[in-house]
């Protein structure tokens, strides 16, 4: 046996140090001497072993009653230290709290089970909701911070950087950003890595400062600057945090970049999990509209001020250059906290709202049940008046009861969120629109605490009003609860079921738009299908027809590898990503200036893509191989270009404008496929125009997009299909990598994950709110025919029939439930506005969903009364008379 | 000490002042003999004393040394003591073959 398992748990000296200072000074040493000689006594005599270390922890813990004894005994010289009455009132209160509440271990135990359980929940979701929405950005003065972006959609151009740093005077600084990755080459391997491109001003604009070295400067955006700024992540985890990495090279996709610095810890890159920030040449793809613009105002300047100076910048920027239809279109600027964080702030609030009624039932729950218990305690309570206690003191007692279990369970309810955010806070993470790291960080369990403190004070509302000074006479005779007692849990078991109700109700309208949802046809066919985006590093070919047969070989070496059945090229993923939206219209027919252009979603595809994705053709036919660059410039139209630029009238042969990457030359409409939902399930097809690859690739090598995306049809899994096609691409080109592969069936789900999430949750909080609702209607029924045994007894020996009974019962407990419910849906109506955003399809005040609720409601309502009922038409009365 | 006003015996009284009557003299002792609740021994125990019931002083530190231990405090009863448990082994008849002596351990 060890040294320290001969020593007394160091826990034990804490404790009588601590309780001896309630002790006056002159008593101090003597009381601790004997407590310490007796502890180490038994402790030497004990089998030190984890019972016996309870076991002293305990009786050192017991040391507090004998400190009390002692401070009785000498009440003239309580001197300096704590007020004693009090403490003996609490830890008498204590005492008495904990074997009354041992007597009935059941109660305890489901009253501090349904607190930890509602405690936690709401911990879990404030958590979030502080993390998410509530804590600002982490970085100086974030208000300050703008993002500026037009309507439709929210990425500009360097050009537009450039223009507006010239011409702008509201922002002190300004950097265009976009989200990227990198392969990493190192010791002849590769790792893909993570970090936003961005111009110069890019850590200016944050206000970020370097933990080493620098981060950019002026001259970083232009070629030839080949640097890297490391995330102080990266930094710690790559390098083991030697801080003479500054200097070094490490190498990005095939370009050696030295290392100027590390940015501070504890921050936000923008992008989530970023672990470097390389720079964004200005010169280069300077047209293209992929950035996001962000901007950090100036002294002085209100957000308003800058929005309206980008409003008349933008508008005198169109009609100089003669583009008024895209650009005359409402351009704005906005917090970047609210561009970030603005969808997700409903969500969230919708499901703290839903999970702060949850509490609200668990609180009613408890105390009905505590009300319960004080009701049958009547008698007790009558007696102690009749003592003399002082009604005062009955309350005080009451109090401390719900306060201990409040704290119990509450305390217990940390511990479990605590637990939860552990396990599901990553996933949580990586679905927000921002870096965060949810745990019980101060303010939230400031927020657990308060919450306890709220819920013990409203448990214990209940018990408390209903202590009056009582004539023991009269409740002895009376031998039921009293009139005000079964009013008040009659009326928690009606709010109970009012707010059950309503969350039922939500959630069956949540569930009915989820169902919608995902009957919706997405205009393909996703089950074979396989996206894998190829990132194919620095430019390597002159000529646009150079970059057309470098994608030809690849999908043909793909389309060898066994189980794949087709490969297609594409530019942009549907459902994905939204791609980019030009102006369309028909030949002769270009909209004045000023007015609202039609704008078509730009999907350039390889000939075999709608056969391979199961598209199915309206009219005319799909692309041919020989259709390239030297033919006749041709497009395919969605049903939504060619309803709204041709109205029912066949496209077919006729010609259209898109300027974007035709020029001025015209297309002729050979095909009109139809609808696909490229936005997402529950976004309606935007007009589509479909072009054939090698016709859009002069306009994409002018921009320097590279990147494109092979859609592949097999039914392979995706990571079996992912090592084969990243051995393949590297035989093909050793500088590019597969930067992302995702099943199409997974992607359609990912899509409305946020919707699934919340309707699935709501459906959790409804569950909770239904069985609790049910469990208050059973408990006051059965509290009632309890009560009323005797009652029953003489009315079935008086020849009453027990069917009766029991429906009158059952009828009681059904008044209650359908006030319930009639309050509750109610309030469901009115909140439901709180929903409108998740909704798909349902309308909000979608009778069907609230009958339903109510029909589940008033069932779970019938049963819960139903069993105490039949034990009233079961009673022997003879039994009871006896 | 303060009060010397009688205290009142109740069993639980009674059973601490038997159980230091039968030789178990340390609060823990008295603890794990008589089956009372931890709480409530030492509260007895200096009630007693403070009625003048009881008297307590500290062990020999050489005694405690040889054991390799810290000295303990032990209680014996006084005059007024071992009266007040007479009169209370005749009230509480169970009490008498509550407890072991000391020695009989």
């Amino acid at each position: 046996m060890n040294n320290n398992q001969n020593q007394l748990p160091e826990i034990c000296g804490r404790i009588l140090t601590l309780v001896a200072r309630l002790l006056p000074e002159d008593e101090r040493d003597d009381w601790s001497r004997e407590w310490n000689s007796e502890l180490n006594f038994w402790w030497q005599n004990s089998g030190k072993d984890f019972a016996a270390n309870r076991n002293v922890i305990r009786r050192s813990c017991l040391s507090i009653l004998d400190v009390v004894a002692i401070r009785r005994l000498h009440p003239a010289r309580t001197g300096t230290t704590m007020n004693i009455p009090m403490i003996e009132k609490i830890t008498d209160d204590l005492r008495y709290s904990f074997r009354s509440l041992g007597r009935q271990p059941t109660l305890a135990l489901a009253v501090l089970a349904i607190l930890a359980v509602g405690i936690a929940a709401n911990t879990v979701v404030f958590s979030i909701v502080q993390n998410v929405v509530l804590a600002p950005l982490p970085f100086p003065e974030p208000d300050d911070i703008v993002q500026v972006w037009p309507d439709r959609s929210r990425s500009l151009s360097k050009n537009t950087l450039v223009e507006l740093q010239e011409q702008s005077t509201s922002y002190r600084s300004l950097a265009a950003w976009t989200e990227s990755d990198f392969k990493l080459r190192k010791d002849g391997s590769a790792a893909l890595i993570y970090g936003p491109e961005a111009t110069a001003g890019f850590f200016e604009v944050l206000g970020l400062r370097p933990a080493l070295g620098r981060l950019f400067q002026d001259g970083d955006d232009q070629p030839g600057a080949n640097v890297v700024v490391l995330s102080h992540e990266f930094w710690t985890q790559e390098f083991g945090g030697d801080s003479s990495v500054v200097g070094n090279t490490i190498n990005l996709n095939g370009i050696e970049r030295v290392v100027v610095g590390v940015v501070e810890p504890g921050t936000d890159l923008l992008q989530k999990n970023a672990q470097v920030v390389v720079p964004s040449y200005l010169n280069q793809s300077a047209g293209a509209n992929y950035l996001d613009i962000i901007g950090r105002l100036d002294d002085g300047v209100i957000l308003d001020q800058a929005r309206r100076e980008f409003v008349g910048l933008v508008n005198g920027w169109g009609e100089r250059d003669g583009r008024s239809p895209e650009w005359t279109v409402s351009a704005n600027v906005t917090r970047l906290f609210d561009f970030i964080v603005g969808n997700i702030r409903t969500t969230l609030g919708l499901l703290m709202g839903a999970v702060s009624v949850t509490l609200l039932i668990l609180v009613a729950n408890v105390s009905s049940l505590l009300l319960a218990r004080a009701l049958a305690r009547d008698k007790e309570t009558a007696m102690r008046h009749a003592l003399g206690a002082p009604v005062g003191r009955i309350m005080q007692m009451q109090i401390t009861e719900t306060a201990l279990l409040a704290v119990v369970g509450g305390i217990v309810g940390v511990g479990i969120a605590g637990f939860a955010l552990d396990m599901i806070g990553p996933a949580i993470a990586d679905f927000m629109p921002r870096t965060i790291d949810v745990g019980l960080q101060g303010s939230v369990l400031a927020f657990a605490g308060t919450l306890i403190v709220i819920v013990g004070a409203a448990a214990s509302l209940g018990p408390v009003l209903l202590t009056q000074k009582k004539s023991l006479g009269h409740v002895m005779h009376r031998g039921t609860a009293g009139r005000n007692g079964g009013r008040a849990q009659s009326f928690l078991v009606v709010a109970e079921v009012a707010a059950a109700a309503a969350l039922v109700a939500g959630s069956s309208l949540l569930v009915k738009s989820m169902a919608r949802t995902m009957d919706v046809d997405p205009g393909f066919e996703a089950n074979a299908l396989t996206y894998v985006s190829v990132d194919v590093g620095p430019d390597q070919w002159e000529r646009p027809a150079d970059l057309e047969d470098y994608y030809r070989r690849l999908t043909s070496r793909l389309e060898a590898i066994p189980g794949v059945i087709g490969a297609a090229t594409i530019h942009a993923v549907p459902v994905l990503n939204s791609g980019w939206s030009m102006s369309l219209y028909p030949e002769g027919a270009r909209p004045p200036a000023g007015t609202q252009p039609n704008f078509a979603n730009w999907r350039p595809v390889t000939h075999n893509y709608f056969e391979l994705s199961g598209m199915t053709f309206l009219s005319g036919s799909g692309f041919t191989e020989e259709m390239t660059q030297g033919s006749e410039p041709v497009a395919i139209l969605n049903q939504a270009a060619s309803q709204a630029l041709f109205g029912n009238r066949s496209p077919v042969g006729e010609l259209v404008m898109f300027p974007f990457d035709a020029g001025q030359q015209a297309l002729r409409v050979i095909g009109v496929v139809a609808d696909v939902r490229i936005r997402g399930l529950r976004s309606a097809a935007p007009m589509t125009i479909y072009r054939p690859f090698p016709q859009s690739t002069p306009a994409l090598h002018r921009i320097g997009v590279h990147d494109r995306t092979i859609m592949i049809e097999s039914q392979l899994p995706v990571s079996t299909l992912r090592l084969a096609i990243e051995s393949a691409l590297r035989e093909h080109d050793p500088m590019a990598n597969v930067a992302r592969a995702q099943s199409m069936t997974n992607v359609i789900a990912d899509s409305v994950a946020e919707q699934r999430m919340v309707a699935i949750l709501m459906t959790g909080f409804a569950i909770v709110g239904l069985s609790l609702g049910a469990l208050g209607i059973y408990g006051i029924m059965a509290f009632s025919v309890g009560q009323r045994i005797r009652e029953i007894s003489i009315r079935l020996a008086l020849g009453a029939e027990g069917k009766t009974l029991a429906v009158r019962i059952v009828r009681q407990g059904l008044t209650l439930a359908i006030m319930g419910v009639m309050i509750g849906s109610g309030i469901a109506v009115y909140l439901s506005r709180f929903l409108t955003a998740q909704l798909y399809e349902v309308n909000r005040f979608d009778p069907a969903s609230y009958l339903a609720a109510a029909g589940v409601l008033l069932s779970a309502a019938a049963i819960s009364s139903f069993l105490p009922a039949l034990r009233a038409a079961r009673t022997d009365p003879m039994e009871v008379l006896k | 000490m303060a009060s010397k006003k009688k205290p009142r015996i109740t069993y639980a009284t009674a059973t601490v002042l038997y159980a230091i009557k039968r030789g178990h003299c340390y609060g823990f002792d008295i603890m794990d003999i008589s089956g009372l609740p931890d709480g409530t021994v030492y509260p007895i125990l200096r009630r007693l004393q403070a009625a003048g019931l009881l008297e307590s002083q500290w062990e020999e530190a050489t005694d405690a040394r040889t054991a390799n231990r810290p000295a303990r405090k032990l209680y014996r009863l006084t005059h007024s003591g071992d009266q007040a448990l007479a009169e209370a082994v005749a009230r509480f008849r169970g009490l008498s073959s509550s407890i072991p002596t000391s020695e009989a351990l």
